[in-house]
């Protein structure tokens, strides 16, 4: 059985109520998803408990899923929504000094540098839509059509946000 | 810094995402733009970090605790339920999906069935026959205590007559068994013919044209035959084994009325 069409029964399943199977499409997605809320948050505690709800969401809400697009696009736009929400919150709240070790693996720590950087410094300019256009084209490798699905915006206005987040990402690592 | 229109390609062009013909347009662009090749130069190493960069992995720890709450949050649901999505999935992807006329046509044959299970379930009640089919005599229809008293009854009056021909000497002149017995002993037979052709019972049946052929000859008999046509009869007795064979036939009648 092909990939979609397993996920096509899967989704079938969820939607007449079988919790068995949105756990499997959860186990499909679920590590697509967590560092896709990463990516925005930059904090692993932060994302997993935004991927958990954003797991929560898709599964109260498949019944509004009309399979126009596949399952995995549909769950990464309440993802990416969820992380521009729990952003707009988190810039809102006061920034508190961050005494928690962050939960990377050790070996990982200074590989870990650019990444978190890149997130710290370069995305600091960015609009939501412009952050959100290149985490998923440079972190999750979609292409244009599909950033422009899960965005629901034309391809040209993808085009241009990456265009203008990769000149400010430029200006702001320069700094 | 003015904008130029071609510059948003320029994260598909270094992927090689564009199609033929977008990209034989944008690189007649860039050969003529004063520039978009040094802005594709800077691009191009802004774009090649953000392509390069590795992503912190999680701890083992935070990754099993965030499986193992996704994997309680939808747990499985109820063996019944399971198989009710089974059949589900199996009707859905085996089964094509029926046309209007077929659906009609399924409405219609399960409205008939319930027609026909319906009447079924309501006919009246008949009152019950006490019928016996399974004995070993193999009578192939079924039958009711009150043929199989008249059997047995025909029987043990067969075994009378033919016990007193068996025991006749030839000095006992006078014949036992007068014409009158055997006439209504005929009689008889012809009725358990009749049970024993409907019932189809070719033992039965054997038994009868035996009898029948005894009794024919005693009811037709002459005072003055007698000693000759006991000596007859009782060859045929003999070479049919047809005491026996009416004790055989009691006994399975018996085992009838006791089954």
């Amino acid at each position: 059985m092909r990939t979609t069409d397993k996920e096509e029964l899967l989704v079938r399943r969820a939607k007449s109520g079988d919790s068995e199977a949105f756990g499997q499409l959860v186990q499909i997605y679920q590590n697509q998803i967590l560092y896709l809320a990463y990516d925005f948050m930059g904090d692993y505690e932060q994302a997993r408990d935004i991927a958990q709800d954003i797991f929560m969401k898709a599964f109260n809400g498949i019944d509004s899923f009309e399979q126009r697009s596949s399952f995995g696009t549909w769950l990464k736009r309440i993802a990416v929504n969820t992380c521009k929400d729990a952003l707009r919150k988190k810039q809102r709240m006061p920034e508190k000094t961050n005494l928690k070790p962050q939960l990377t693996s050790p070996e990982n720590a200074d590989r870990s540098d650019g990444h978190r950087d890149i997130i710290k410094k370069g995305f600091i300019n960015l609009s939501a839509n412009q952050k959100t256009a290149v985490v998923l084209r440079y972190f999750h490798g979609e292409t244009i059509s599909q950033i422009a699905e899960i965005m629901n915006i034309n391809e040209n206005t993808v085009r241009i946000h990456i265009h203008r987040a990769v000149q400010k990402i430029r200006q702001s690592l320069r700094k | 810094m003015k904008f130029c229109s071609f510059e948003k390609y320029f994260s598909e062009y270094i992927d090689g995402q564009l199609m033929i013909s977008d990209e034989i347009e944008f690189l007649g662009h860039i050969e003529r733009c004063p520039t978009c090749p040094s802005r594709l130069d800077a691009f191009y190493y802004t774009h090649r970090i953000l392509k390069n960069v590795n992503r912190p992995q999680p701890d083992a720890m935070l990754i099993e605790e965030y499986a193992n709450r996704l994997t309680n949050s939808f747990s499985s649901p109820a063996l019944l339920k399971r198989w009710y999505y089974s059949l589900d999935d199996i009707i859905n992807r085996w089964l094509p999906s029926p046309s209007l006329w077929w659906r009609f046509a399924a409405i219609l044959a399960v409205l008939i069935s319930g027609v026909f299970i319906g009447r079924f379930l309501l006919r009246p009640v008949e009152p019950e026959l006490t019928l016996i089919t399974d004995i070993p005599f193999r009578w192939e229809k079924p039958i009711s205590n009150a043929d199989i008293e008249y059997i047995n009854y025909y029987l043990l009056a067969s075994e009378m007559i033919l016990l007193e021909i068996e025991n006749v000497t030839p000095e006992d002149s006078d014949i036992l068994i007068s014409h009158e017995t055997a006439q209504k002993l005929l009689m008889k037979t012809f009725l358990v013919h009749e049970s024993a052709l409907q019932l189809n019972s070719q033992q039965l049946l054997h038994f009868l044209s035996k009898m029948e052929l005894i009794l024919y000859e005693l009811a037709n008999a002459d005072e003055g035959d007698n000693e000759e046509l006991m000596e007859s009869i009782r060859m045929v007795i003999n070479e049919s084994d047809l005491l026996e064979e009416t004790r055989r036939l009691q006994r399975v009648i018996e085992d009838t009325k006791k089954g």
